[in-house]
């Protein structure tokens, strides 16, 4: 087995897992909203960032050091290291940041829409150009707005809430 | 929707940081919560209720923009 097929059966079940972890019980009981959202342990958001840094490095640097590895596969870890940022919870998470959390994720969402829309003009003009990977672009995108929107959200808070205090 | 939980939490003699240990949020949401910048939950609203040993309706009350 080479070290991509490793790689990707490694990130496959990693996703699977977590999915596993998050999906709220299925219980009739359990119908309150906020109780659906279960995010993973703070620590687990710099084994994130470690991940997102170290695919990075090795994107840049794989020619330097000669690693026979596909750029897709780089991508896809970054992918998984930023999900993990974006699923594991605050120092302090309460109703507030939750509250913050839906509104990134709505915008994270309709930002997701409007880019594909824009992709599938895009590739027209340019003729099928960037058909290829952009699905691994949009997902990004919307962790990148995801992530975006919620750590503006809450310095934008803090920052206003110094100022007048 | 605004608030008097300043004038409580200085009645108490209780810091933003001591309110926010003492009903399980960050200090950020209880400086949120007095700059009307973020409406709490009514579990939260009877958190309070409880500590400052008031009716929620004592301490928020509603705008004519409500």
């Amino acid at each position: 087995m080479e070290i991509n097929e490793l790689i990707s059966l490694g990130a496959i079940t990693i996703i699977g897992i977590l999915f596993y972890a998050i999906k709220p019980k299925k219980d009739i009981r359990m119908h309150a909203i906020e109780d659906k959202i279960k995010l993973l342990p703070y620590w687990l958001k710099f084994i994130g960032i470690g991940l997102a840094i170290l695919s990075q490095i090795v994107n840049f640097s794989k020619d330097i050091w000669e690693i026979n590895i596909d750029r897709d596969y780089t991508v896809l870890v970054l992918i998984l290291g930023l999900l993990l940022v974006a699923l594991s919870s605050e120092k302090s998470e309460d109703e507030m940041s939750k509250q913050i959390r839906t509104n990134s994720i709505f915008y994270a969402f309709f930002a997701g829409i409007l880019a594909h829309f824009a992709l599938v003009f895009i590739n027209y003009w340019v003729g099928g150009a960037i058909k290829e990977h952009s699905s691994m672009h949009l997902t990004l995108w919307m962790l990148g707005i995801y992530l975006g929107t919620f750590h503006s959200s809450k310095k934008r808070l803090e920052i206003l809430n110094s100022i007048e205090d | 929707m605004k608030n008097t939980i300043k004038v409580e939490r200085a009645i108490l003699d209780l810091t933003q940081e001591e309110l926010a240990k003492n009903i399980g949020v960050s200090r950020q949401t209880i400086s949120s919560i007095e700059k009307n910048r973020y409406v709490p939950s009514t579990v939260l609203a009877l958190k309070m209720s409880k500590l400052f040993n008031k009716p929620v309706n004592d301490f928020f009350s509603l705008t004519t923009e409500d």
